[in-house]
């Protein structure tokens, strides 16, 4: 008897319909598995067996083949133990399998009977949905990860014993099926406890960060340690405007694919915040394994990227960087092909002046000229180029340690970025940009038009020597989002100076 | 051309020779300068048997070897002149008579462009590599008013305050001469090119190593000799506790050399040396014109340095962050703290004093580096 169940597989950030055909014929007992399957896909032998014997289904001796198709797509991963499951017990006639050509069924078995989450069921969900599927079995962890979006009907199960409730009821009580859901109350706001009116002085640091948040400019801090570079970047996601519903889908289908997709990002608006350790390798960052899934570049799409003690990590994991810092994604190659993830992230980095962590101040360090030159060298020109913001930390004072008054809080500065990214999307509304911080070349002309006087003033900096041609261009994009965040339509010189200010750090270190 | 003047130019090629001779077996300064007192030129040394030389006090087997060394002098020698570098052996009567006379003078002097002249006053300044804006500030002071003066200003185009005080001195118009520790024909550090070519065309490149000697760490403390032998005096403008000025210092004693500091603050690491020079009883330098005076031995009124500000067309704010600035470069966080804690400046935010900063930058009062701003020496 022969059945086929509706399913879903992920190919790099694309979802496909995967139809699993189920046969059950006489002859030799035999379970056959074909269609591009993966050793993973396979086991799912041993485990359907065991799991419908658990929930008290007795599979009739007889020999079992199963196809996935599309079978020249190579298939991956666990979500297939539940399809297969329900196309052995369509094929055994244990419910009338014309009422599930509309739904679709993910999840990876256990040998008690146990659903276990699966990866990347918001992407296949939601393409599904495009193609008629109206309801989708999934894993009770699973079922969230698609809440607050039309449509999209996920039912989520704890074992094969619901699920075979779910087969042998009607139509009217399927549905009564949909309205559970696993329990909402999460804390909305992951950041809460941090804020900027924790920081002591470093007002630079602060609206170097403020000025970075609101045009999505690559952001460095650099200073002797204990200055608050580190506390200054991690209180950035208390800044940045909350993530639109486009953004928000695409970073929850990035979580989804890379299994991280909890309801609490699921829910929450804020910007993804990835602060990994400098010890970790190229592949972890742009995504590894024989079948890539998304690193943390991609993680942290739509987010930052915050590399502490940036001097610290390894070159080949810094040059990583490159290509995503350019074109907004990371493509890799592996035999079995090539996958793309998105990566728009801003990153932000820390590090010190020099090894000692002393330079500039000639009191405490020590170091060598060469050797300063060396530590500074260890961030390369061509990421040198991508940071637009070089900002460095004054040394902290006493009287900062012991002052009691607390700055401005992250709520205020929050609304004048959100405002300034607003300005930038009425900017820029139909084209490929969303901020200031992504123009380039040609482009920086086009949308940051400056009056004579900006442009005396840029050219008599050009002149003492204090501006590169390099740095022309960084200017004048920080002017035009430093012209946001004031409201103003036009760039002016004061606009301009503080840009420059902005820029200054970029030519003591590496100038 | 008189013929002991002949006789000295036929000679040099053999100083030359001697000069460069590495002996497996070792022959040192000393024993090389023995030779020539004993056989009157470098000449005779070349032309002396096994048996003449081992009179001199040589053993046989230096003494062979030494005769075993023969080879074309001239050819050698007009290689050498042909890289722009003359050779002067101690008893050359251009041999700078200061130096001659200071213990473990060199054998002779590798020269590009010229000797410093005998009837000026030298003054050496020396310092750390990795100086403050103090240090660039009072070096470039110095060198520049005294060079003005008539004094020739003698270091070791290292970087830091050696070279700015010899650039200095020559952006005012005066002399400035330069001891390497390398070849006279290989500028080091290479960073400082442009003024080893103003050294080499108008003043002088002086070392007591053959041409393309390689600058060994090892040769510096010996070169440092060379610099206060040349010098009637030293001043050290910034100097941390362990130093290579204060090589320079104890060879300026060893030489009845006067040693001048200038003093620091004491919090200041780096001038723990000058002030620890000023504790032992170095003279305190203030001001060019004081150094002026006590080198030509003049009494005169003595005016401490002092930064000249008026002359600035500034609006009422710029005043105001102007006023807040001084030679060592303050933060500018540390600046809008002031300005936050002056009532009488609320309208001041951040965004505007950055934009004075810069403004002021741009008009060249004041310098920036980094997140740092500091007023502008001169």
């Amino acid at each position: 008897m022969f059945s086929s169940v509706n399913s879903g597989g992920i190919c790099g950030m694309e979802a496909y319909l995967v139809r699993v055909e189920v046969d059950l014929s006489k002859g030799l007992p035999n379970f056959e598995m074909v269609g591009s399957a993966g050793n993973d896909v396979k086991e799912a032998r041993e485990r359907v067996h065991i799991a419908l014997k658990n929930a008290g289904v007795q599979v009739p001796v007889s020999h079992i083949t199963v196809n996935l198709a599309p079978a020249d797509v190579r298939k991956y991963g666990t979500a297939y133990d539940l399809p297969i499951a329900v196309g052995i017990l369509s094929s055994m006639q244990v419910f009338d399998s014309s009422t599930i050509q509309d739904t679709a069924f993910l999840g990876e078995l256990a040998l008690n009977g146990e659903i276990r989450p699966v990866t990347g069921v918001l992407p296949i969900a939601l393409t599904l949905m495009n193609i008629g599927i109206s309801r989708i079995v999934v894993p009770w962890d699973n079922a969230g990860e698609c809440d607050g979006m039309e449509g999209v009907r996920l039912i989520g199960m704890h074992s094969m014993e619901e699920v075979l409730l779910f087969l042998e009821s009607d139509e009217s009580e399927r549905s009564h099926w949909e309205s559970a859901r696993p329990n909402t109350e999460i804390n909305a706001a992951r950041h809460e406890s941090l804020d900027y009116s924790d920081v002591r002085g470093q007002q630079t640091l602060k609206r170097a960060a403020e000025i970075a948040a609101a045009g999505f400019h690559n952001l460095l801090f650099i200073g002797p340690p204990g200055a608050g570079k580190t506390m200054i970047a991690r209180r950035i996601p208390t800044i940045l405007p909350p993530l639109s519903e486009a953004e928000h889908l695409e970073v929850s289908t990035v979580y989804s694919i890379a299994g991280k997709l909890t309801q609490e990002i699921a829910q929450s608006y804020e910007r993804p915040f990835i602060a990994p350790h400098h010890t970790l390798s190229p592949q972890a960052l742009a995504g590894g394994g024989r079948i890539p899934g998304p690193g943390l570049l991609s993680l942290a799409h739509r987010g930052v990227l915050f590399l502490d003690e940036a001097a610290e990590f390894p070159s080949s994991v810094l040059e990583v960087l490159r290509q995503p810092l350019e074109e907004k994604r990371v493509q890799i190659a592996r035999s079995l092909g090539t996958f793309t993830y998105p990566a728009d992230f801003m990153l932000v980095m820390s590090m010190n002046g020099c090894l000692c962590g002393g330079f500039p101040d000639r009191n405490k360090c020590k170091c060598t000229e060469p050797q300063i030159r060396k530590y500074l060298g260890r961030i390369s020109g061509p990421i040198l180029d991508r940071i637009d913001i070089v900002a460095e930390a004054a040394p902290l004072r006493s009287a900062d340690l012991f002052d009691e008054s607390t700055g401005e809080d992250s709520a205020s500065i929050r609304q004048r970025v959100i405002l300034a990214r607003s300005r930038q999307c009425d900017r820029y509304s139909g084209t490929e940009y969303k901020f200031n911080g992504e123009l380039s070349g040609a482009n920086v002309e086009k949308y940051c038009k400056l009056c004579d006087t900006c442009q005396t003033f840029l050219k008599t900096l050009y002149d003492k020597g204090d501006m590169s041609a390099r740095g022309y261009h960084k200017i004048v994009k920080l002017a035009r989002t430093i012209a946001d965040l004031a409201g103003s339509e036009e760039i002016t010189v004061a606009h301009l100076s503080e840009a420059v200010f902005y820029n200054n750090g970029r030519q003591r270190f590496w100038g | 051309m008189n013929p002991d003047e002949e006789a000295l130019a036929a000679d040099l090629p053999y100083a030359y020779w001697l000069d460069r001779l590495r002996l497996e077996i070792g022959l040192g300064q000393t024993a090389k300068r023995r030779l020539i007192e004993k056989l009157h030129t470098a000449r005779s040394v070349y032309d002396a048997d096994i048996d003449t030389l081992m009179s001199c006090g040589l053993g046989r087997v230096q003494a062979d070897a030494i005769c075993h060394a023969h080879q074309d002098v001239t050819a050698d020698y007009e290689e050498m002149l042909s890289l722009g570098v003359r050779y002067y052996p101690f008893y050359h009567p251009d041999y700078p008579r200061k130096l001659y006379d200071t213990p473990g003078a060199p054998l002779g002097l590798y020269v590009r462009g010229k000797l410093p002249r005998k009837d000026l006053c030298s003054l050496a300044i020396v310092g750390a590599r990795e100086c403050t804006e103090y240090g660039r500030y009072v070096a470039a002071q110095m060198a520049g008013d005294l060079a003005c003066k008539g004094i020739q200003i003698i270091s070791g185009m290292a970087r830091g305050i050696d070279s700015i005080a010899q650039a200095a001195a020559i952006k005012a118009g005066g002399a400035s001469y330069a001891v390497l520790g390398g070849g006279a024909d290989n500028c080091y550090p290479a960073q400082n090119k442009e003024l080893y070519e103003q050294l080499c065309d108008s003043y002088g490149v002086i070392s007591e190593y053959p041409p393309g000697t390689v600058p060994l760490g090892s040769n510096f403390p010996a070169r440092n000799r060379i610099i206060s032998g040349l010098s009637d005096a030293v001043l050290v403008v910034e100097a941390r506790r362990k130093s290579g000025s204060l090589i320079t210092v104890d060879f300026a004693l060893e030489q009845g050399r006067d040693v001048y500091a200038v003093p620091g603050r004491v919090t200041d690491r780096l001038s723990d040396g000058c002030n620890l020079l000023l504790m032992q009883g170095a003279k305190p330098a203030l001001s060019p014109d004081q150094v002026y005076d006590e080198l030509t031995h003049k009494t005169g009124e003595q005016l401490a340095l002092t930064l000249d500000s008026t002359g600035l067309s500034l609006s009422a704010d710029e005043a105001v962050i102007y006023g807040m600035l001084g030679l060592d470069p303050m933060p500018v966080d540390y600046i809008y703290e002031q300005v936050l804690s002056d009532r009488k400046l609320a309208g001041l935010t951040l965004p505007r004093v950055l934009e004075i900063l810069v403004g002021l930058s741009v008009k060249g009062v004041v310098v920036s580096t980094g997140g740092y701003y500091s007023i502008k020496a001169n």
